[in-house]
């Protein structure tokens, strides 16, 4: 099992890595907006004490916040995976057994494991038609792929990162005798 | 099988899932793919994954949860909490049940910053729940006023349940989190007299401190100024149609300069180093990642619930029994609440408004369509985070039972029932007296 504690280590400091680079990327997007707001009502304020201004903006701050997010937050799911942040309802099933919990936990796990291949199948195919199509945002021009790439990098990732989950709730089921203490 | 019985099952199968601890985000994904591969086949499934997935996670009005999300834990990570404790404490602590009360004061001051109630609740009971137990306070006060004012989190703007909300019904944000302004101090009345109830009911729960001189209190109190500018400007800059006429900025911008200010003040006044900065990336990716599967799965879900017409029968069927609308809203916030027994608050707006906002709608309470839908949007809120503290899964109760291991979670349940009186009194008010919500709205 070394060999898979070293894929898993690979993976967690990947996973790691791309939620601190969505966070970087927030606080990016926080300063851009900011200073654009600042210098769009910058005007405003100095009209009131008399002065004249153009109003000014970053142009494209809406579209950065908008790109900007959604390949962060898609950069968050594998380190959310593997953190097991995702909310679960925990009080039908509190009277079971830690191995019951596990193997319940396994075939969430299972089924999430399909239900991101599907995702990242169709992003795949989302981004092979932005490429083909060529077709760019609005105000900055960035080609439409460029975000979709990010995304895949996020869902291939995500996908590693449930398979990890899976391997270790088998391991934690392994490790527990069928009949151990604290079951009915 | 016809569509709208398919629905139902949908639902029941969607709770089969929950109680077998699937994840409530994958189990809406789930059943939500599943049911509309039923509803409308394979390939315009797949089709409609293609194009929805990145779009929901890039829209626009959904973009300030992330930020908000920053926001709130840059300030959780820094010594801004414990700043806001010590103002608060300057202000009340020497009053009867003070510290209790500069606890929940401080969480109020710290939902302006934080749109979450866990992380209210958390924060605040690091900083807090030492000095209660310092000065005596017993486990239930202390605990139960920490897990009942950490639920401001959410009803203070900002509120990510109001930012779903207010995207799922087509709503004014900004307008929404104005509405929530006066039930939010009516819950902090609420609080602080919940307070004053179980000193009086049991004296040697909260001890005296002793009072401290005048100005140290006021210096403490001015400690606060920097968390008070930030709110004062998202909130007015956001409604700025409401103080002069002109708004200066969309949410998504109001929550950019606020978690900038946040991250600003976090760094000069608080302390915040690099490490702190990193641990909020970390809970940040944690809690976005989160919502942001769940916002997936509940637009997939959605998307195969309006298929089966459910939504708008039901709808149909409410309005045509010729019951009185307060009744039916009554009533809807009795199945919240027992909703709050199995579900976080999230999930509960997420999968009960596309079926209930229609059917709150269609019903005549003599207030404009978009009246009904603030107030309606401020009721979920207030009976979802109900949830938070009351059995047998209040998640504020168990956030605080973790940094207070030595408090029974009986002893936290016992101790937050005054607190659960005066917010089912504050929920009849709003119910019945809808311009509570209204008033600075319209």
């Amino acid at each position: 099992m070394a060999a898979f504690g070293r894929v898993r280590g690979a993976i967690e400091r990947v996973a790691l890595w791309l939620a601190l680079a969505g966070g970087a990327a927030l606080a990016a997007i926080i300063v851009i907006s900011s200073l654009s707001i600042a210098a769009r009502n910058l005007p405003l304020l100095l009209g009131l004490a008399g002065l004249e201004l153009r109003p000014i903006g970053v142009p494209g701050d809406v579209e950065i916040a908008q790109l900007g997010t959604a390949v962060a937050v898609f950069a968050f799911l594998p380190y959310c995976q593997l953190k097991r942040a995702n909310v679960i309802v925990e009080v039908v099933t509190q009277g079971l057994c830690e191995r019951s919990r596990a193997m319940l936990d396994l075939l969430a796990n299972l089924l999430f494991l399909l239900i991101a291949i599907v995702l990242l199948r169709q992003l795949a195919l989302a981004f092979f038609d932005k490429l083909v199509q060529g077709d760019q945002s609005m105000v900055l021009r960035i080609p439409e792929w460029a975000p979709f790439g990010l995304v895949l990098l996020s869902l291939g990732m995500l996908v590693a990162a449930i398979a990890t989950t899976i391997v270790e709730d088998g391991q934690r089921i392994a490790s527990m005798p069928p009949s151990s203490p604290g079951g009915r | 099988m016809p569509l709208p019985a398919l629905g139902g099952l949908s639902f029941v199968l969607l709770l089969m899932l929950l109680a077998a601890r699937v994840p409530i985000a994958v189990a809406l994904l789930a059943v939500g793919l599943g049911g509309l591969v039923a509803v409308g086949g394979i390939d315009p499934t797949l089709a409609f994954v293609k194009t929805t997935t990145f779009d929901v996670f890039a829209n626009y009005s959904f973009s300030v949860i992330p930020l908000f999300l920053l926001m709130g834990n840059i300030a959780a990570h820094s010594g801004l909490a414990s700043r806001l404790f010590q103002g608060m404490n300057a202000l009340v602590g020497h009053r009867s049940g003070g510290l209790a009360m500069a606890a929940v004061g401080a969480c109020a001051a710290f939902g302006t910053i934080c749109g979450s109630s866990l992380a209210t609740a958390a924060t605040m009971g690091r900083v807090a729940l030492p000095e209660m137990r310092r000065y005596g306070y017993s486990g239930a006060l202390s605990t139960a006023s920490l897990a009942a004012g950490g639920t401001l989190g959410i009803l203070v703007p900002p509120s990510v349940p109001l930012v779903i909300y207010a995207v799922m019904t087509e709503q004014n944000v900004a307008k929404l989190f104005l509405a929530a302004i006066i039930p939010a101090g009516l819950a902090i009345i609420g609080f602080l007299i919940a307070i004053r109830a179980s000193v009086w009911l049991d004296p040697a729960s909260a001890p005296p401190q002793p009072r401290r001189g005048a100005a140290e209190r006021v210096s403490l109190a001015l400690g606060m100024w920097p968390i008070m500018l930030i709110f004062l400007t998202v909130f007015v800059g956001m409604n700025g149609d409401f103080f002069f006429g002109r708004s200066l900025f969309t949410p998504t911008e109001g929550a950019a300069v606020g978690a900038f200010a946040t991250g600003l003040a976090a760094i000069l006044l608080g302390g915040m180093g690099r490490d702190g900065l990193l641990d909020a990336f970390k809970s940040t990716a944690e809690q976005a990642g989160m919502i942001f599967l769940i916002l997936l799965g509940a637009e997939f879900y959605n998307a195969f619930l309006a298929r089966t017409h459910l939504p708008m029968l039901m709808a149909e069927s409410v309005a045509g029994l010729g019951v009185s609308p307060y009744l039916i809203m009554a009533a809807i916030v009795v199945v919240y609440i027992l909703l709050g027994c199995l579900m976080d608050s999230l999930s509960m707006i997420l999968l009960t408004i596309p079926v209930l906002f229609p059917v709150v709608m269609g019903l005549d309470f003599g207030m404009t369509p978009e009246e009904t839908a603030i107030w309606f949007g401020i009721i979920a809120l207030i009976v979802v985070e109900l949830g938070l503290i009351h059995p047998p899964i209040g998640l504020n109760i168990y956030v605080i039972h973790g940094l207070a291991k030595d408090v029974s979670l009986w002893e936290t349940a016992k101790g937050v029932i005054p607190f659960l009186i005066a917010e089912f009194v504050r929920v009849a008010l709003i119910v019945a007296f809808p311009a509570i919500a209204l008033a600075l709205v319209r």
